[in-house]
């Protein structure tokens, strides 16, 4: 085998490498955990609706096993209204287990 | 003006022999760059032909060079912040620049391969570390296509026996067999190694006849050869 000569390689200036590289430190770097955006400030509002609608909203929840307050911010969201992923963490109590 | 030639030392795997490895390197490569008799280092900048960056955290490299002073060789701490600019400062004043990263991919691993001229891959024999040689070597093919540069990367035996010879020549194929280059020279298992980065003392200049001392010759003479270096 022969030696090949060095290529001489280009000059890159420093920012231009850490920008170039960039994609990689994406690709190959262990994912710093991004802080879950802050759960907005929660309070009791209190609404006027039908009967009808709060048993119909309670069942649903009921039946996919989660609280009507998400179940309702869930729908809200849909309907355009400022609503974050972390607002919509159910925070209800868990049964406990046996 | 001939660029000052870079070697970086990546695993994305610790306790592979890097620090080890770069601390034998820049001890030869001082002691054949400045031809200079005596052993110590005189403190002046002038004479620092080798620079060694250490960008691990531990800073076992930059503490075995404190420890041992030996002539010619400079060491420094980088972060990754700092190592890009502290490359470009030690290319100025030395005839060749080491760099030692932490066992783990990182970012200075990353800017370190972007920088290189050359990029050794210690891995020891066994299939584990056929795997983490691919997942390093990787990184550096895709940040010499990032950077549109044709940077080298060799696979380095490390800790393979001194007898065994067919076990050695077996993980070599496991090796050759995924492609990974490899480099002729291997760093033999040897008691005068493994106390090197802690006592500060070379075995060039331990033992110059020893069997390490003569290892490490036929180290530098092939990395200096791979950096295009005058031997
Ligand atoms: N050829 C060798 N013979 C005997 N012991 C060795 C040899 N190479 C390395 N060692 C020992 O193995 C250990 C790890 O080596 P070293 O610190 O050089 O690895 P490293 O890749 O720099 O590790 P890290 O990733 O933690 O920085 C050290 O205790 C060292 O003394
Ligand atoms: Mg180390």
């Amino acid at each position: 085998m022969g030696k090949r000569p060095m290529p001489a390689l280009p000059d890159i200036a420093d920012e231009e490498i850490k920008s170039r590289l960039e994609p990689l430190a994406e690709r190959v770097l262990p994912k710093r955990q991004a802080a879950p955006p802050p759960r907005a400030k929660v309070v009791n509002a209190e609404f006027l609706m039908p009967e009808t609608v709060k048993t119909e909203l309670k069942v649903r929840a009921a039946q996919r096993g989660i609280s009507a307050s998400k179940l309702l911010l869930e729908i809200l969201r849909e309907a355009g209204l400022p609503v974050t992923d972390a607002d919509l963490i159910d925070h209800r109590k868990l049964p406990r287990k046996s | 003006m001939k660029s000052t030639p870079i070697l970086a030392l990546a695993s994305t795997k610790g306790g592979v022999g890097k620090t080890t490895l770069t601390f034998c390197l820049a001890i030869e490569m001082a002691r054949r760059l400045s031809g200079n008799q005596d052993n110590r280092d005189s403190g002046n900048p002038d004479e620092w032909v080798v620079e060694c960056i250490d960008a691990d955290p531990n800073r076992t490299l930059y503490e075995a060079v404190r420890k041992g002073r030996p002539k010619g060789v400079h060491a420094e701490i980088a972060t990754a912040e700092t190592l890009l600019p502290a490359v470009a400062a030690a290319t100025a004043r030395a005839k060749v620049v080491l760099i030692d990263l932490e066992g783990t991919a990182n970012q200075a691993m990353l800017y370190a391969c972007g920088k290189a001229s050359l990029v050794i891959i210690p891995a020891q024999p066994s299939l584990f570390d056929v795997v983490e040689a691919m997942k390093t070597s990787a990184v550096v093919a895709q940040a010499a296509d990032l950077t549109g540069r044709d940077i080298e990367a060799k696979v380095i035996l490390t800790r393979t026996p001194v007898l065994r010879q067919r076990v050695a020549e077996h993980s070599r194929r496991q090796f050759e067999a995924k492609g990974l280059p490899l480099m002729r020279c291997e760093l033999v298992e040897r008691a005068a190694f493994k106390m090197m980065t802690y006592t500060g003392q070379s075995p060039s200049e331990d033992d110059p006849e020893g069997g390490a001392a003569s290892n490490v010759a036929a180290l530098t003479d092939e990395v200096m050869g791979l950096l295009g270096m005058p031997i």
